[in-house]
């Protein structure tokens, strides 16, 4: 199964500015990190008493950055990404994207902020049922308000990128666990976030599969220059982002610095 | 989000789920279809009697009486006096003679009440056939009992209407009595012989009798048994009665007779509204226990939407969308059921009721301000029963691992 993008000059291809979509609550340049990390640290009850989860993970991501946190399962990744996504608040540090500290956000700005300058693709539950294929797509679009007749060109498109057109209606009981992949993708960059996070989606995956998207993630990491945040415990692909981050009892272990190779079909 | 899109993503659901929204909505339906009916009975019964009874003028009715006839009869006299007490519309005088009805070769005692086309307005005969009125006060016509039918011989009620009865009226001759009208020794008696047609049958089978206009007896002096006064609205029944009274003479009103009934009916009113308010309250812990287990099923659903940016305030706005809905939908059905059903019941009972020769009811009756009532009503139910597992999905985890 070939989930490949379209490829630069073949035709509808990734554009940051294609949905034109939301003002982020927060804001990026190419300068500071985007995202930035200090001293996060995350305890959770115990019938034993506070377990530490998380500690002192210090961790920056610059615009366009492809990052890999990589580790074992337990290691923290998806403690992090939650934290990162707001979804989980951290016992102690903060977190700065685009300059504000999400940790100290209340609950209906850090709803804005996964609507707006957030792309989120979890691995399981990515996709609302009841909706069909193009509605899931709108559906970030349709949590800020956006008319019908605004959010559903853009949405078109972006299926149209990532050759999903044709199943637009469908529902999606009707589609691959693939397919669901990709409408979960399309949906996370319909609203051009500044960050896209994709938490251990590609685990879980054959091995064709995931190397199919990890090119469609290289691909819109290159086509848009969006900062990409991927969780994995799988280390054939630890060769894919600028950088990877080693994770190991909820701790950074160590930092990698690569440049991403190049991988023809 | 837009409401539009909010109702959209609601619609969306029921199809994803089809059997439970339709199980959902079918157990609304059932709980006001079965209220309704109920009280859409009870309206139906009391507008039967009650009702119709006001809307003809029977409760505004005083029938006026004298306690001693010899020393104060009802005379003309007493009628003009009535007719000025405040507040009245009309007075209706009649008066009872004993008679003998002939058609052909049959003849039969019968009671003849002669009195104005006013007090006849006003006497509610069932009829089983012809008219109740007459085409003018002095019309050689009359609206006779089906007992008096069929003692003369006539085996359907409308077999009689248009033929002529004659009949001999007993009237009694108050100037041989020199006025005393104490005593009216048989000899006493004027025979008045009356050849009438009849225009109505009434569905009275015990009792054979028959009215005619007053007018039509020709009569100089008029000693009257009953003077019915009909006052302009019910509410000034009593105050009419009383002045009557003042005057010395007894009043008697339908009010009393019917006030029995409209105690019952009040009675049961506030039954149904005991039943309804037990039935909207059971709807509302349907409604909460529906939502509340669509939200159990839907927890990775919920916390998707939030991943996605929805937020606390469009998450509780979904769901009471999503109970606001169903009950909704569910009672609007409910009400279209209950008035389908009750129509097709009144037209049987009406269709079985004619072909007895009984006049037809209408066995189920929806005020025209139920039906916004119900929704109304079940809107309310609806926001407030989404309320609590609205505020359950509020605080539901947007990680589920």
């Amino acid at each position: 199964m070939s989930i490949l993008l379209n490829a630069p000059g073949s035709g509808t291809a990734i554009n940051p500015a294609m949905t034109g979509a939301q003002t982020s609550p927060v804001n990026a340049s190419a300068e500071q990190p985007v995202l930035q990390t200090i001293n996060l640290t995350k305890y959770v009850d115990t019938p034993t008493g506070p377990l530490n989860i998380m500690n002192n993970v210090n961790l920056a991501v610059r615009s366009g950055e492809y990052v890999i946190i990589y580790g074992t399962s337990g290691s923290g990744k998806t403690t992090l990404i939650n934290a990162i996504a707001g979804l989980d608040r951290p016992s102690a540090g903060s977190i700065i994207v685009g300059g504000r500290d999400i940790v100290k956000m209340s609950d209906r700005e850090l709803s804005h902020y996964r609507m707006a300058a957030l792309g989120i693709v979890y691995q399981d539950t990515n996709i609302l049922d009841a909706l069909s294929v193009l509605q899931n797509v709108e559906m970030p679009m349709t949590l800020a308000g956006m008319p019908e007749e605004r959010r559903r060109p853009q949405a078109l498109k972006m299926l149209e990128v990532f050759h999903l057109s044709h199943m637009a209606n469908k529902m999606p009981s009707e589609i691959s666990a693939g397919e669901k992949f990709r409408v979960a993708l399309a949906r996370a960059l319909v609203n051009s976030p500044l960050i896209l996070l994709i938490d251990s989606m590609i685990d879980y995956l054959d091995a064709r599969t995931a190397d199919d998207v990890m090119e469609n993630i290289r691909f819109i990491n290159e086509q848009t220059g969006l900062a990409i945040i991927l969780t994995t415990n799988n280390p054939n692909f630890i060769h894919y982002p600028h950088k990877v981050v080693y994770m190991s009892g909820g701790q950074v272990s160590r930092v990698i610095e690569n440049r991403p190779l190049r991988h023809s079909q | 989000m837009k409401n539009a899109d909010v109702f959209k993503m609601v619609w969306a659901s029921w199809r994803l789920n089809k059997n439970k929204a339709r199980l959902s909505i079918a157990v609304v339906v059932f709980i006001v279809f079965v209220v309704l009916m109920i009280v859409t009975l009870g309206f139906g019964l009391a507008e039967a009697t009650l009702g119709r009874l006001a809307q003809q003028g029977v409760l505004n009715s005083i029938d006026v009486s004298s306690p001693n006839p010899d020393s104060a009869p009802l005379t003309d006299t007493v009628v003009e006096r009535l007719k000025l007490i405040e507040n009245v519309a009309y007075v209706a005088p009649s008066v009872d003679y004993a008679s003998i009805a002939k058609f052909g070769t049959a003849t039969t005692d019968a009671n003849v009440t002669a009195a104005t086309g006013e007090f006849f307005a006003n006497e509610l005969p069932v009829m089983l056939a012809g008219t109740s009125t007459f085409s003018s006060g002095e019309a050689s016509e009359v609206v006779v009992s089906s007992a008096l039918v069929k003692a003369l011989g006539y085996s359907e009620p409308g077999e009689a209407v248009g033929q002529t009865i004659d009949f001999s009226i007993s009237v009694p001759d108050y100037n041989q009595l020199g006025g005393d009208r104490i005593a009216v020794p048989e000899l006493l008696f004027n025979n008045i012989e009356k050849q009438v047609e009849v225009v109505g049958v009434t569905n009275e089978t015990q009792y054979s009798l028959a009215f005619i206009p007053l007018d039509i007896l020709g009569l100089q002096d008029k000693y009257y048994s009953v003077i019915r006064l009909v006052t302009k609205n019910q509410s000034d029944v009593a105050r009419v009665r009383l002045s009557v009274e003042e005057l010395g003479y007894q009043a008697v009103t339908y009010g009393d007779t019917f006030s029995d009934a409209q105690t019952i009916f009040n009675l049961a009113r506030i039954a149904f509204i005991v039943m309804g308010a037990i039935a909207l309250l059971i709807l509302s812990i349907v409604a909460a226990e529906t939502m509340t287990i669509s939200l159990l099923e839907n927890a990775s659903q919920v916390a998707v939407m939030k991943r996605l940016g929805m937020d606390d305030k469009q998450v509780h706005r979904l769901y009471v969308a999503e109970a606001l809905s169903f009950v909704v939908l569910g009672s609007a059905i409910g009400v279209i059921a209950t008035f389908a059903v009750g129509w097709l019941i009144n037209g049987v009972v009406y269709m079985l009721a004619r072909d007895q020769g009984t006049e037809g009811i209408l066995l189920f009756h929806m005020p025209l301000y139920l039906a916004p009532l119900v929704l109304t009503t079940t809107a309310v139910i609806g926001l407030v029963a989404g309320l609590f597992p609205a505020r359950r999905a509020v605080r539901m985890k947007a990680v589920t691992k």
